[in-house]
């Protein structure tokens, strides 16, 4: 539509040539044709002007949002109109001097002189002939004044007295005397005027039924004496000889009269003469004519270059639109893909190079989005792989910041909410003290750069030793630099403990099998040694002998006790579950210590609605009695000790666990000793078997719990057993309490 | 952006300064219309009136370069109504034009209704007697009898239209050749 609308103003330029060129080869035609050149280019030029205002306007709106592709229209159209505009207003102006010289041409100096001769000569030429007639028309006028009979055949007596002067008289027949008159003069028409111009009687050849009279000048001329002649273009632009005297009559009268008279001129004549009026005329009216004529031409050829140039403009905004177009489309498609959205797809409007550009970026956009669809299916995938591994997996970049982190690796290491993907993972261990092992261990790995490596490292976590294989492998990398690792954290405190226990199980097995064996044909010896001699040996004697082997029998059954506590650690768990109070199972064993004990204090912070747990009443209860008697033995006068025994429901590894505390004031455990503390033959009593808390670990892990042992941030070390709860509530509560107790 | 709108200012602008800059000075040019009456001559209505033309410099140049100029003389009857456009009875136009004649080096009123022309020694008494207008017929008497209180307007005004080509754009944004008398009206009661 708008091209539609572009081509009918270009056929309007077109038009408005046509027609100026016509003017310019028949000026005749000029006038007629003037106002529509002005007014057809006014108006296209008013068209153009208000389609390149919208267009301004457009681009301006463009360039202040920063649209793509509005600074290079700017460019373009710069371009366009400067090539558009520099050449058209070089041909203008050239062509203004041509057209200014060109019509200063038409009015040759010489050719005026020419005329203004040939005027000059036309008069001459007249000026002989209209003296003669003047000469005689005077002579006529004399005449009719002196009125002689002989000399003339008009009645004058008719003209001498006004009272008898009819005017109708004249047209009579019978007043002939200026037809007689006019006709011997060879005038086409005779009047006689009265000195103020009332015509007083008249003859014409002329066909008019009026007379043709003097103008008031010519009278007032006449009347201070004057004749007057002149040359007088009358009707068709015929020339007569005008010619006004006086008439005196009756001399000292003192009545005036005016003889006018018109004289024709040979048709000959009369032709040459307008001939030459009309040549002078036509020039004299062109030469003022020639700055008004200058000036509409340039008029007209300032708005063809006003047309041409606002049309260029718009053909400039157009082309610049057209051409910008797709590179702006580009430029919203780069961007809309730069930010994610890699659905964009451009329209092809050409199949030349910038079809093919817009059809290759379509091509690219289809093939990222698909590549992104994939990538984003495999990292699901990989995340959900990630997800279920109960090994934790932590990807660093080169600069060992976090890229990917696992629930796992999270939960094994412990990660403080500083542990999260772009932080520094070694910066994140370092925050927590007891990933410090972690640090010292990783870090020089990391910084070495080393293709692959294995470390194990054990840390101290909320549930106590944790020991970690901790293995790392460097990301795809160019050269010997790596581009990151990828590092997966097994705990193996388990398989360790496991594998140690195993061993431990299989050490008291055969201590107890081997020891146990000799013990009681010690025991009975020492028996019948004593039964035998007692009886035969004096009195000194035999009271030695009976100390001897009241000895011997102590200590074998000492060693019984010993071995069967071996055993007992040895044996394979058959736990017999049942619904066990805490609370009711810890108060039965504390009443027991504190008759033991009655000067020591056993403060207890037992959880109100403590829930019941599954598990093996007896067992639990040795465990609850062991750790007490621990904390009573590491009371400096366990006479006096102060224990504190506190339970409560706690959250621990996503599964709610009831929580024991088992408290002292003692001295606490060493750092070396804690690591062990619960392995067996590990004690730091004097006299203990170091059984004691390897039994309670046992116990405790045949019940799914964990215990730990960690020295108070003041005096004394604390014992935490942490036992889950069943996901089923324990019915006949009260019954089992009772069981327990 | 301030470019392509001065441009656009430029481009609205240059035609209208060319045209001012090449204008002649403006100058003071009226016909006015002092008296006219109607009267009854013959049957036929006609009309007498004296009007006052000042011509402008630039108009006395053309007319003394030959330059034929018209002068339109519109006449109008029309019965006066009080609520509602008046009533126009009928309407008459005369065309004067004044011309030089070079060789006779004479001025010519020529009425190109009647055929009149009326010939003068100089410019000025061409002038005189262009501002005495006689015996103008505008209709017949039988053609307004019967009516009363009748309203009769005329107005004198140079036709552009009727110059030469090259001048009529000029003269159309010249004050120096609008000349228009406006509306002349009085009563009869005939």
């Amino acid at each position: 539509m708008m091209l539609g609308a572009v081509a009918l103003l270009s056929l309007s330029l077109l038009g408005t040539l046509v027609l100026m060129s016509a003017a310019m080869q028949n000026s005749a035609k000029f006038g007629a044709l003037y106002s529509v050149l002005l007014l057809s280019n006014t108006a296209g030029l008013l068209t153009f002007v208000g389609l390149i205002g919208i267009n301004v306007r457009r681009l301006a709106r463009q360039l202040r949002a920063h649209e793509p592709g509005a600074r290079l229209t700017l460019r373009m159209l710069v371009i366009f109109v400067a090539l558009a505009v520099l050449p058209v207003t070089v041909l203008y102006s050239f062509s203004l001097d041509f057209l200014k010289r060109g019509i200063d041409s038409w009015f040759d100096v010489q050719i005026g002189q020419a005329l203004e001769g040939a005027l000059e000569l036309g008069r001459e030429a007249l000026d002989l002939r209209m003296r003669e007639l003047l000469s005689q028309t005077e002579a006529m006028a004399e005449e009719i004044g002196q009125g002689a009979p002989e000399r003339t055949t008009l009645n004058l007596d008719a003209l001498r007295e006004p009272d008898s002067i009819v005017v109708a008289s004249a047209w009579t027949p019978g007043a002939a005397v200026l037809d007689t008159l006019r006709t011997h003069s060879g005038a086409d028409e005779l009047t006689l005027l009265s000195s103020d111009g009332e015509p007083l009687a008249t003859s014409s050849r002329i066909t008019d039924l009026i007379p043709h009279l003097p103008a008031e000048a010519v009278l007032i001329q006449v009347r201070q004496g004057r004749s007057y002649i002149g040359l007088d273009p009358l009707r068709d632009g015929t020339l007569f000889v005008r010619v006004a005297v006086n008439v005196n009559v009756a001399p000292g009268s003192g009545q005036r009269r005016v003889l006018h008279a018109l004289y024709p001129i040979s048709p000959r004549l009369n032709k040459l003469a307008a001939t030459v009026e009309d040549a002078y005329a036509k020039y004299h009216e062109l030469d003022y004519l020639r700055d008004k004529l200058k000036l509409s031409f340039a008029m007209t050829l300032t708005m063809v270059l006003l047309f041409s140039i606002v049309t260029a403009v718009w053909a400039a905004f157009y082309s610049a639109r057209r051409l910008a177009a797709p590179i702006r489309d580009l430029a919203t498609g780069t961007a809309a893909v730069a930010a994610g959205d890699y659905t964009t797809s451009l329209p092809v409007q050409s199949n030349d190079e910038m079809g093919f550009l817009v059809s290759s970026f379509n091509d690219m956009t289809r093939r990222i989005g698909r590549a992104r669809v994939e990538v984003e299916t495999q990292r699901e995938y990989l995340d959900t792989v990630l997800r279920q591994l109960s090994s934790g997996v932590i990807a660093l970049d080169e600069s060992a910041r976090i890229t990917t982190l696992n629930d796992s690796a999270a939960q094994l290491l412990e990660l403080g909410e500083e542990a999260r993907p772009g932080t520094s993972f070694i910066a994140a261990c370092q925050a927590d003290d007891h990933l410090h092992p972690v640090v010292e261990a990783l870090a020089p790995l990391i910084a070495e750069q080393r293709r692959h490596w294995q470390e194990q490292v054990t840390i101290f976590a909320s549930d106590g030793r944790r020991v970690l294989m901790c293995r790392g492998s460097a990301l795809a990398a160019e050269g010997d630099a790596a581009r990151g690792y990828v590092i997966v954290f097994e705990n193996i405190t388990a398989i360790i403990q496991g594998q140690r226990d195993a061993a431990w199980s299989e050490v008291a097995r055969r201590l107890a099998h081997e020891i146990k064996n000799p013990l009681t044909p010690i025991q009975l010896a020492a028996e019948r040694l004593r039964q035998k001699y007692l009886k035969k040996l004096g009195a000194e004697e035999g009271e030695a002998l009976e100390r001897l082997t009241s000895t011997i029998v102590q200590q074998v059954d000492t060693m019984k006790a010993i071995v069967n506590t071996f055993s007992d650690y040895a044996k394979t768990p058959t736990i017999s579950r049942g619904a066990v109070d805490i609370n009711a199972l810890l108060s039965g064993v504390v009443e027991l210590f504190r008759s033991a004990h009655p000067g020591s204090t056993v403060e207890t912070h037992l959880a109100a609605d403590l829930p019941l747990i599954s598990g093996d009443v007896t067992r639990l209860r040795q465990v609850m009695n062991n750790l007490i008697k621990n904390a009573f033995e590491a009371s400096p006068e366990p006479a006096n000790a102060h224990i504190i025994i506190a339970t409560s429901t706690t959250q621990y590894a996503q599964a709610d666990h009831v929580e024991i505390r088992i408290e002292d004031r003692g001295d606490g455990v060493s750092e070396q000793l804690l690591q062990n503390i619960f392995e067996p033959y590990v004690s730091s009593k004097a006299r203990g078997t170091g059984l004691g808390l390897a039994i309670v670990k046992k116990i405790v892990e045949e019940h799914n719990g964990v215990v730990t042992l960690r020295n108070n941030q003041g005096p004394g070390a604390v014992a935490i057993i942490r036992l889950p709860l069943d996901k089923e509530p324990v019915a006949n509560a009260e019954r089992l309490v009772k069981d327990a107790v | 952006m301030r470019a392509p709108a001065f441009l656009t200012r430029f481009f609205l602008l240059v035609p209208l300064l060319m045209a001012l800059c090449w204008l002649p000075r403006a100058q003071a040019s009226s016909i006015t219309l002092t008296a006219a009456n109607e009267h009854i001559t013959n049957d036929i209505v006609m009309i007498d009136a004296d009007a006052d033309f000042q011509f402008s410099d630039d108009a006395i140049k053309a007319i003394n370069s030959g330059v034929p100029i018209a002068i339109e003389c519109d006449i109008r009857v029309s019965r006066p109504r009080k609520l509602w456009w008046d009533a126009e009875i009928l309407t008459a136009h005369h065309e004067f034009v004044i011309e030089r004649h070079a060789l006779s080096k004479q001025f010519i009123i020529a009425d190109q209704v009647t055929g009149d022309r009326r010939i003068h020694g100089s410019l000025q008494l061409a002038i005189d007697d262009l501002g005495r207008l006689r015996n103008l017929p505008i209709a017949e008497a039988r053609q307004l009898a019967g009516q009363h209180d009748i309203e009769v307007a005329m107005r004198l005004r140079l036709a552009i239209r009727s110059l030469p080509g090259p001048l009529i754009p000029i003269a159309y944004i010249s004050p120096g050749w609008h000349m228009s008398s406006g509306w002349f009206r009085w009563q009869t009661h005939q």
